[in-house]
Protein backbone atom coordinates (compact mmCIF):
# COMPACT_ATOMS: atom_id res chain seq x y z
CA UNK A 1 0.00 0.00 0.00
CA UNK A 2 2.73 2.31 0.80
CA UNK A 3 3.91 2.48 -2.86
CA UNK A 4 0.40 3.25 -3.81
CA UNK A 5 -0.32 6.07 -1.88
CA UNK A 6 3.54 7.41 -2.48
CA UNK A 7 3.05 7.19 -6.04
CA UNK A 8 -1.11 8.67 -5.93
CA UNK A 9 0.43 11.99 -3.70
CA UNK A 10 3.50 12.52 -6.13
CA UNK A 11 0.81 12.07 -9.29
CA UNK A 12 -1.16 14.73 -7.38
CA UNK A 13 2.20 16.76 -7.00
CA UNK A 14 2.76 16.81 -10.35
CA UNK A 15 -0.71 17.37 -11.56
CA UNK A 16 -1.23 20.87 -9.00
CA UNK A 17 1.99 22.05 -10.50
CA UNK A 18 0.94 21.55 -14.15
CA UNK A 19 -2.46 22.86 -13.82
CA UNK A 20 -1.78 25.55 -11.07
CA UNK A 21 1.35 26.50 -10.19
CA UNK A 22 3.26 26.92 -13.15
CA UNK A 23 0.44 29.64 -13.65
CA UNK A 24 1.41 31.74 -10.61
CA UNK A 25 4.37 33.74 -11.40
CA UNK A 26 5.80 36.03 -8.81
CA UNK A 27 8.80 38.27 -10.04
CA UNK A 28 8.72 36.16 -12.94
CA UNK A 29 9.40 33.16 -11.24
CA UNK A 30 7.35 29.93 -11.02
CA UNK A 31 6.79 27.68 -8.09
CA UNK A 32 8.37 23.93 -7.67
CA UNK A 33 6.45 21.72 -5.63
CA UNK A 34 7.73 18.30 -7.39
CA UNK A 35 10.78 19.62 -5.24
CA UNK A 36 9.23 20.21 -1.98
CA UNK A 37 7.75 16.60 -2.04
CA UNK A 38 11.49 15.61 -2.76
CA UNK A 39 12.32 17.58 0.21
CA UNK A 40 9.82 16.40 2.36
CA UNK A 41 9.96 12.65 1.06
CA UNK A 42 13.42 12.47 2.69
CA UNK A 43 12.47 14.49 5.45
CA UNK A 44 9.78 11.74 6.60
CA UNK A 45 12.21 8.67 5.05
CA UNK A 46 15.94 8.43 5.02
CA UNK A 47 18.52 9.24 2.89
CA UNK A 48 18.47 6.06 0.30
CA UNK A 49 14.47 6.49 -0.10
CA UNK A 50 14.90 10.32 -0.28
CA UNK A 51 17.06 9.16 -3.28
CA UNK A 52 14.61 7.12 -4.74
CA UNK A 53 11.76 9.08 -4.34
CA UNK A 54 14.21 12.04 -5.93
CA UNK A 55 14.50 10.13 -9.15
CA UNK A 56 10.86 8.66 -9.89
CA UNK A 57 9.62 12.47 -9.25
CA UNK A 58 12.01 14.15 -11.02
CA UNK A 59 12.20 11.00 -14.25
CA UNK A 60 8.10 11.51 -14.68
CA UNK A 61 8.48 15.21 -14.34
CA UNK A 62 11.27 15.06 -16.76
CA UNK A 63 8.76 13.31 -18.95
CA UNK A 64 6.22 16.46 -19.03
CA UNK A 65 9.00 19.30 -19.93
CA UNK A 66 11.20 20.18 -22.61
CA UNK A 67 14.39 20.13 -20.93
CA UNK A 68 16.72 17.21 -20.96
CA UNK A 69 15.30 14.32 -19.75
CA UNK A 70 17.12 12.93 -16.85
CA UNK A 71 18.17 16.50 -15.49
CA UNK A 72 15.39 17.32 -13.00
CA UNK A 73 16.10 13.40 -11.81
CA UNK A 74 19.79 13.96 -11.62
CA UNK A 75 19.48 17.38 -9.25
CA UNK A 76 16.52 15.23 -6.75
CA UNK A 77 18.27 12.49 -6.69
CA UNK A 78 21.26 14.23 -5.09
CA UNK A 79 18.70 16.17 -3.49
CA UNK A 80 16.90 13.74 -1.75
CA UNK A 81 20.01 11.94 -0.57
CA UNK A 82 21.25 14.66 1.19
CA UNK A 83 17.84 16.03 2.56
CA UNK A 84 17.68 12.48 3.99
CA UNK A 85 21.04 11.94 5.58
CA UNK A 86 21.55 15.66 7.06
CA UNK A 87 18.15 14.97 9.24
CA UNK A 88 19.11 11.93 9.70
CA UNK A 89 22.64 12.70 11.47
CA UNK A 90 22.17 16.49 12.60
CA UNK A 91 19.19 17.42 13.90
CA UNK A 92 15.72 16.38 16.21
CA UNK A 93 12.82 17.73 13.77
CA UNK A 94 11.10 20.83 14.95
CA UNK A 95 8.85 23.19 12.58
CA UNK A 96 11.59 25.89 12.94
CA UNK A 97 14.17 23.54 11.78
CA UNK A 98 11.80 21.78 9.33
CA UNK A 99 10.98 25.21 7.44
CA UNK A 100 14.79 26.34 8.00
CA UNK A 101 15.54 22.96 5.95
CA UNK A 102 13.13 23.12 3.66
CA UNK A 103 14.39 26.89 2.33
CA UNK A 104 17.72 25.73 2.47
CA UNK A 105 17.36 22.17 0.19
CA UNK A 106 14.96 24.15 -2.33
CA UNK A 107 17.57 26.98 -2.61
CA UNK A 108 20.04 24.30 -2.84
CA UNK A 109 18.15 22.04 -5.44
CA UNK A 110 16.85 25.18 -7.63
CA UNK A 111 20.66 26.48 -7.93
CA UNK A 112 21.95 22.70 -8.29
CA UNK A 113 19.44 22.58 -11.37
CA UNK A 114 20.59 25.26 -12.97
CA UNK A 115 23.66 24.40 -12.80
CA UNK A 116 23.38 20.81 -14.15
CA UNK A 117 21.18 22.39 -16.76
CA UNK A 118 23.93 24.48 -17.97
CA UNK A 119 26.18 21.15 -18.01
CA UNK A 120 23.65 19.87 -20.30
CA UNK A 121 23.73 22.77 -23.03
CA UNK A 122 20.14 24.44 -21.71
CA UNK A 123 20.12 28.00 -21.67
CA UNK A 124 19.41 29.53 -18.48
CA UNK A 125 18.84 33.26 -17.55
CA UNK A 126 21.11 34.17 -14.49
CA UNK A 127 19.43 37.60 -13.72
CA UNK A 128 16.31 35.37 -13.48
CA UNK A 129 17.70 33.04 -10.90
CA UNK A 130 17.88 34.76 -7.49
CA UNK A 131 14.41 35.41 -8.13
CA UNK A 132 13.27 31.87 -9.50
CA UNK A 133 15.45 30.60 -5.61
CA UNK A 134 13.36 32.90 -4.09
CA UNK A 135 9.79 32.25 -5.04
CA UNK A 136 10.27 28.45 -4.88
CA UNK A 137 12.31 28.53 -1.41
CA UNK A 138 9.44 30.83 0.10
CA UNK A 139 6.34 28.80 -1.25
CA UNK A 140 8.09 25.60 -0.71
CA UNK A 141 8.28 26.65 2.98
CA UNK A 142 4.45 27.80 2.88
CA UNK A 143 3.18 24.49 1.58
CA UNK A 144 5.51 22.48 3.39
CA UNK A 145 2.77 21.40 6.32
CA UNK A 146 -0.12 20.07 3.42
CA UNK A 147 2.41 18.06 2.63
CA UNK A 148 3.97 16.68 5.18
CA UNK A 149 0.52 15.42 6.06
CA UNK A 150 0.03 13.89 2.77
CA UNK A 151 3.33 12.15 2.84
CA UNK A 152 2.78 11.02 6.39
CA UNK A 153 -0.67 9.10 5.15
CA UNK A 154 1.20 7.92 2.21
CA UNK A 155 3.98 6.17 4.08
CA UNK A 156 1.79 5.61 7.04
CA UNK A 157 3.10 3.55 10.11
CA UNK A 158 4.82 1.16 8.29
CA UNK A 159 6.44 3.53 6.13
CA UNK A 160 7.76 5.65 8.27
CA UNK A 161 11.71 6.61 9.41
CA UNK A 162 12.00 4.42 12.45
CA UNK A 163 14.70 7.43 13.19
CA UNK A 164 11.79 10.29 12.59
CA UNK A 165 11.70 12.54 15.41
CA UNK A 166 14.40 10.98 17.68
CA UNK A 167 17.60 13.18 16.96
CA UNK A 168 18.71 15.90 18.97
CA UNK A 169 21.41 18.48 17.62
CA UNK A 170 24.76 16.74 18.20
CA UNK B 1 20.14 -2.14 10.83
CA UNK B 2 23.23 -0.59 12.26
CA UNK B 3 23.79 3.56 11.03
CA UNK B 4 26.84 2.56 9.41
CA UNK B 5 25.34 -0.11 6.62
CA UNK B 6 22.71 1.63 5.92
CA UNK B 7 24.61 4.40 5.06
CA UNK B 8 26.32 2.27 2.81
CA UNK B 9 23.50 1.29 1.21
CA UNK B 10 22.29 4.72 0.87
CA UNK B 11 25.53 5.54 -0.71
CA UNK B 12 25.02 2.33 -2.99
CA UNK B 13 21.55 3.53 -4.08
CA UNK B 14 22.82 6.73 -4.94
CA UNK B 15 25.41 5.91 -7.39
CA UNK B 16 23.40 4.00 -9.14
CA UNK B 17 20.13 6.53 -9.44
CA UNK B 18 23.23 9.01 -10.05
CA UNK B 19 24.00 6.64 -13.14
CA UNK B 20 20.11 5.77 -14.48
CA UNK B 21 20.05 9.74 -14.71
CA UNK B 22 22.85 9.82 -16.38
CA UNK B 23 22.41 7.12 -18.96
CA UNK B 24 19.23 8.48 -19.52
CA UNK B 25 20.18 11.80 -19.87
CA UNK B 26 23.01 10.54 -22.29
CA UNK B 27 19.94 8.62 -24.86
CA UNK B 28 17.54 11.69 -24.72
CA UNK B 29 20.89 13.71 -25.83
CA UNK B 30 21.35 11.19 -28.84
CA UNK B 31 16.95 11.56 -29.81
CA UNK B 32 16.58 7.83 -28.53
CA UNK B 33 13.41 6.45 -29.51
CA UNK B 34 12.38 4.89 -26.10
CA UNK B 35 13.13 8.21 -24.63
CA UNK B 36 10.77 10.52 -26.82
CA UNK B 37 8.25 7.62 -27.23
CA UNK B 38 8.14 7.71 -23.32
CA UNK B 39 8.06 11.17 -23.46
CA UNK B 40 5.44 11.03 -25.94
CA UNK B 41 3.14 8.51 -24.03
CA UNK B 42 2.85 10.05 -21.03
CA UNK B 43 2.17 13.63 -22.41
CA UNK B 44 -0.54 11.66 -23.81
CA UNK B 45 -1.87 10.25 -20.76
CA UNK B 46 -1.47 12.88 -18.38
CA UNK B 47 -3.58 15.05 -20.90
CA UNK B 48 -7.23 14.43 -19.89
CA UNK B 49 -5.86 15.06 -16.52
CA UNK B 50 -4.60 18.30 -17.33
CA UNK B 51 -8.01 19.02 -19.48
CA UNK B 52 -9.79 18.08 -16.31
CA UNK B 53 -7.54 20.45 -13.81
CA UNK B 54 -7.27 23.59 -16.05
CA UNK B 55 -11.01 24.71 -15.40
CA UNK B 56 -9.68 25.13 -12.02
CA UNK B 57 -6.26 26.18 -12.40
CA UNK B 58 -6.61 29.03 -14.79
CA UNK B 59 -9.21 31.16 -13.08
CA UNK B 60 -6.93 30.68 -10.17
CA UNK B 61 -3.70 31.60 -12.00
CA UNK B 62 -5.14 34.59 -14.34
CA UNK B 63 -6.76 35.67 -10.85
CA UNK B 64 -3.26 36.01 -9.58
CA UNK B 65 -1.50 37.36 -12.51
CA UNK B 66 -3.97 39.77 -12.85
CA UNK B 67 -3.89 40.99 -9.32
CA UNK B 68 0.11 41.05 -8.79
CA UNK B 69 0.70 42.14 -12.66
CA UNK B 70 -2.33 44.79 -12.29
CA UNK B 71 0.81 47.83 -12.55
CA UNK B 72 2.04 46.09 -15.68
CA UNK B 73 -1.12 45.54 -17.36
CA UNK B 74 -1.92 49.34 -17.35
CA UNK B 75 1.75 50.42 -18.99
CA UNK B 76 0.99 47.22 -21.64
CA UNK B 77 -2.43 48.46 -22.11
CA UNK B 78 -1.34 52.21 -22.64
CA UNK B 79 1.94 51.12 -25.08
CA UNK B 80 -0.72 49.04 -27.01
CA UNK B 81 -3.19 52.12 -27.58
CA UNK B 82 -0.24 53.58 -29.17
CA UNK B 83 0.69 51.07 -31.23
CA UNK B 84 -2.67 50.68 -32.74
CA UNK B 85 -3.20 54.30 -33.63
CA UNK B 86 0.19 53.39 -35.39
CA UNK B 87 -1.04 50.61 -37.08
CA UNK B 88 -3.90 52.15 -38.17
CA UNK B 89 -2.28 54.55 -40.45
CA UNK B 90 0.46 52.39 -41.45
CA UNK B 91 -2.48 49.35 -42.92
CA UNK B 92 -4.35 51.83 -45.27
CA UNK B 93 -0.41 52.48 -46.40
CA UNK B 94 0.10 49.28 -46.94
CA UNK B 95 -3.48 48.36 -48.57
CA UNK B 96 -3.30 49.47 -51.39
CA UNK B 97 0.40 47.87 -52.22
CA UNK B 98 -0.39 44.63 -51.09
CA UNK B 99 -3.57 44.77 -53.64
CA UNK B 100 -0.82 45.38 -56.21
CA UNK B 101 1.17 42.29 -55.22
CA UNK B 102 -1.65 39.88 -55.38
CA UNK B 103 -2.14 40.72 -58.28
CA UNK B 104 1.37 40.16 -59.37
CA UNK B 105 1.65 36.78 -57.85
CA UNK B 106 -1.66 35.61 -59.41
CA UNK B 107 -0.73 37.10 -62.86
CA UNK B 108 2.74 34.74 -61.85
CA UNK B 109 1.40 31.92 -60.43
CA UNK B 110 3.43 32.24 -57.36
CA UNK B 111 2.55 31.07 -53.73
CA UNK B 112 2.79 32.25 -50.13
CA UNK B 113 2.28 31.85 -46.39
CA UNK B 114 -1.01 33.41 -47.01
CA UNK B 115 -1.93 30.30 -48.94
CA UNK B 116 -1.19 27.70 -46.71
CA UNK B 117 -3.68 25.83 -44.87
CA UNK B 118 -3.60 26.75 -41.18
CA UNK B 119 -5.16 26.10 -37.76
CA UNK B 120 -5.86 28.71 -34.99
CA UNK B 121 -4.51 27.75 -31.29
CA UNK B 122 -4.82 28.82 -28.14
CA UNK B 123 -2.06 29.81 -26.45
CA UNK B 124 -3.27 27.75 -23.21
CA UNK B 125 0.24 27.28 -20.76
CA UNK B 126 3.64 28.84 -20.87
CA UNK B 127 6.65 26.65 -19.59
CA UNK B 128 5.66 24.26 -16.56
CA UNK B 129 8.66 25.40 -14.42
CA UNK B 130 10.87 28.87 -14.70
CA UNK B 131 14.00 27.27 -16.87
CA UNK B 132 10.87 26.34 -19.40
CA UNK B 133 10.69 28.63 -22.58
CA UNK B 134 8.21 26.82 -24.54
CA UNK B 135 4.32 27.79 -25.03
CA UNK B 136 1.98 25.37 -25.04
CA UNK B 137 -1.08 25.37 -27.79
CA UNK B 138 -4.82 23.68 -27.56
CA UNK B 139 -4.45 21.83 -31.07
CA UNK B 140 -2.73 18.58 -31.42
CA UNK B 141 -2.37 15.86 -33.64
CA UNK B 142 -6.11 15.57 -34.51
CA UNK B 143 -5.94 18.72 -35.98
CA UNK B 144 -3.39 17.73 -38.46
CA UNK B 145 -0.37 19.63 -36.38
CA UNK B 146 2.88 17.65 -36.73
CA UNK B 147 6.34 18.32 -35.40
CA UNK B 148 8.40 20.99 -37.49
CA UNK B 149 5.68 23.35 -38.70
CA UNK B 150 5.70 27.24 -38.32
CA UNK B 151 3.57 28.94 -35.90
CA UNK B 152 2.82 32.63 -36.51
CA UNK B 153 0.81 35.31 -35.57
CA UNK B 154 -0.95 38.30 -38.27
CA UNK B 155 2.26 40.20 -36.53
CA UNK B 156 5.03 37.47 -37.50
CA UNK B 157 6.58 34.28 -36.78
CA UNK B 158 6.40 32.43 -33.48
CA UNK B 159 8.12 29.73 -33.30
CA UNK B 160 7.83 25.95 -34.44
CA UNK B 161 6.01 23.07 -32.93
CA UNK B 162 8.64 20.81 -30.69
CA UNK B 163 5.96 18.04 -29.13
CA UNK B 164 2.71 16.59 -30.51
CA UNK B 165 1.03 15.16 -27.54
CA UNK B 166 -2.85 13.71 -28.20
CA UNK B 167 -5.24 17.08 -27.91
CA UNK B 168 -2.18 19.61 -27.55
CA UNK B 169 1.83 20.88 -28.85
CA UNK B 170 4.26 22.57 -27.36
CA UNK B 171 5.98 25.24 -29.49
CA UNK B 172 9.83 26.37 -28.90
CA UNK B 173 9.87 30.18 -29.63
CA UNK B 174 11.92 31.75 -32.47
CA UNK B 175 14.16 33.41 -29.45
CA UNK B 176 14.96 30.36 -27.52
CA UNK B 177 18.31 29.23 -27.95
CA UNK B 178 17.53 25.71 -28.92
CA UNK B 179 15.52 26.67 -31.61
CA UNK B 180 16.67 25.20 -34.88
CA UNK B 181 17.03 28.57 -36.37
CA UNK B 182 15.32 29.97 -39.77
CA UNK B 183 16.39 31.17 -43.09
CA UNK B 184 15.96 35.11 -43.50
CA UNK B 185 15.68 37.65 -45.62
CA UNK B 186 16.29 41.77 -45.14
CA UNK B 187 13.32 43.05 -47.36
CA UNK B 188 15.54 46.49 -48.83
CA UNK B 189 18.46 44.85 -49.06
CA UNK B 190 17.52 41.03 -50.41
CA UNK B 191 20.45 39.79 -48.79
CA UNK B 192 19.46 36.50 -46.63
CA UNK B 193 20.60 34.67 -44.00
CA UNK B 194 20.44 32.21 -40.98
CA UNK B 195 18.64 32.92 -38.02
CA UNK B 196 18.90 31.67 -34.75
CA UNK B 197 17.68 32.18 -31.10
CA UNK B 198 19.11 35.20 -29.04
CA UNK B 199 18.36 33.24 -25.49
CA UNK B 200 17.06 35.53 -22.92
CA UNK B 201 17.03 38.85 -24.05
CA UNK B 202 14.08 38.12 -26.60
CA UNK B 203 16.33 38.78 -29.35
CA UNK B 204 16.73 36.31 -32.07
CA UNK B 205 20.62 36.84 -34.13
CA UNK B 206 21.98 36.10 -37.74
CA UNK B 207 25.85 35.03 -37.86
CA UNK B 208 26.07 33.69 -41.21
CA UNK B 209 24.93 35.34 -44.77
CA UNK B 210 25.01 38.78 -44.84
CA UNK B 211 28.51 39.94 -46.93
CA UNK B 212 30.06 42.80 -45.56
CA UNK B 213 29.09 44.71 -48.86
CA UNK B 214 25.07 44.35 -47.61
CA UNK B 215 23.90 47.82 -46.67
CA UNK B 216 21.73 47.06 -43.66
CA UNK B 217 20.20 49.79 -40.67
CA UNK B 218 18.58 49.57 -37.52
CA UNK B 219 15.16 49.19 -38.32
CA UNK B 220 15.13 47.10 -41.39
CA UNK B 221 12.50 44.75 -42.04
CA UNK B 222 13.28 41.22 -41.69
CA UNK B 223 11.31 37.85 -43.45
CA UNK B 224 11.35 34.42 -43.59
CA UNK B 225 13.40 33.89 -46.68
CA UNK B 226 11.33 30.33 -47.57
CA UNK B 227 14.77 28.43 -48.02
CA UNK B 228 18.33 27.99 -46.59
CA UNK B 229 17.61 25.22 -44.30
CA UNK B 230 14.24 26.09 -43.51
CA UNK B 231 10.77 24.36 -43.84
CA UNK B 232 8.85 27.49 -43.44
CA UNK B 233 7.01 29.48 -46.26
CA UNK B 234 9.12 33.12 -47.55
CA UNK B 235 7.71 36.08 -46.51
CA UNK B 236 6.49 35.71 -42.87
CA UNK B 237 7.13 38.68 -41.25
CA UNK B 238 10.62 38.01 -38.35
CA UNK B 239 11.04 41.34 -37.19
CA UNK B 240 13.35 44.21 -37.35
CA UNK B 241 17.20 44.71 -37.41
CA UNK B 242 18.08 45.90 -33.65
CA UNK B 243 21.91 46.29 -33.98
CA UNK B 244 24.28 45.30 -36.91
CA UNK B 245 27.75 43.94 -35.76
CA UNK B 246 30.55 41.66 -37.23
CA UNK B 247 31.63 38.04 -37.14
CA UNK B 248 34.85 37.34 -34.97
CA UNK B 249 36.57 36.86 -38.66
CA UNK B 250 35.33 39.99 -39.78
CA UNK B 251 34.24 38.80 -43.04
CA UNK B 252 30.09 39.04 -42.27
CA UNK B 253 27.80 41.14 -40.68
CA UNK B 254 26.47 39.99 -37.94
CA UNK B 255 22.28 40.99 -37.13
CA UNK B 256 20.44 41.36 -33.97
CA UNK B 257 16.74 41.08 -34.64
CA UNK B 258 14.04 42.16 -32.68
CA UNK B 259 11.01 39.59 -33.09
CA UNK B 260 7.95 41.48 -35.16
CA UNK B 261 5.54 39.23 -32.64
CA UNK B 262 5.20 40.17 -29.09
CA UNK B 263 6.08 36.65 -27.86
CA UNK B 264 5.75 37.59 -24.11
CA UNK B 265 1.97 38.18 -24.86
CA UNK B 266 0.64 35.37 -26.93
CA UNK B 267 -2.83 34.61 -26.48
CA UNK B 268 -4.02 33.07 -30.06
CA UNK B 269 -2.28 31.80 -32.96
CA UNK B 270 -2.02 30.29 -36.52
CA UNK B 271 0.16 26.94 -37.26
CA UNK B 272 1.26 26.27 -40.84
CA UNK B 273 -0.13 23.24 -42.21
CA UNK B 274 2.71 22.18 -44.15
CA UNK B 275 6.42 21.42 -43.90
CA UNK B 276 8.55 19.93 -45.92
CA UNK B 277 6.19 21.68 -48.72
CA UNK B 278 6.35 24.82 -47.65
CA UNK B 279 9.08 26.62 -49.77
Amino acid sequence: MVPARTALVLFVTIWLQVVLFSRIEVWGAKPNVVLLFVVVAALESDAERGALLGFVAGLSFDLLLDTPVGLSALSMVLVGWTVGGFKDSIMRTSRLVTALLVGAASVGGTLLYALLAVVFGVTVDWEQVPAIVAVVAISNVVLTRPHRWALRWAFGPEGRSPTRDQFIFR
Amino acid sequence: MPRSRRLGRSRFTLVLLILASLTILTLDYRDSGPVKGAQRAVGTIFSPFRAAGEWVGRPIGDAWNGIFGYGDLEDENRRLRDEIDELRGRDLEERAAREEVDELRDMLDLRDASDIEMVVAEVISGGLTSFETTIEINRGSGDGIREGMAVRTPAGLVGQVERVEGGRARVRLITDPEFAGVGVKLVEARDVGFATGGGPDGTLVVEEGITLATPVEKGDVVVTSGYDRSNYPGGIPVGTVYSVGRTADLTEQTLVIEPSADLEGLGFVAVLLCDQDCG
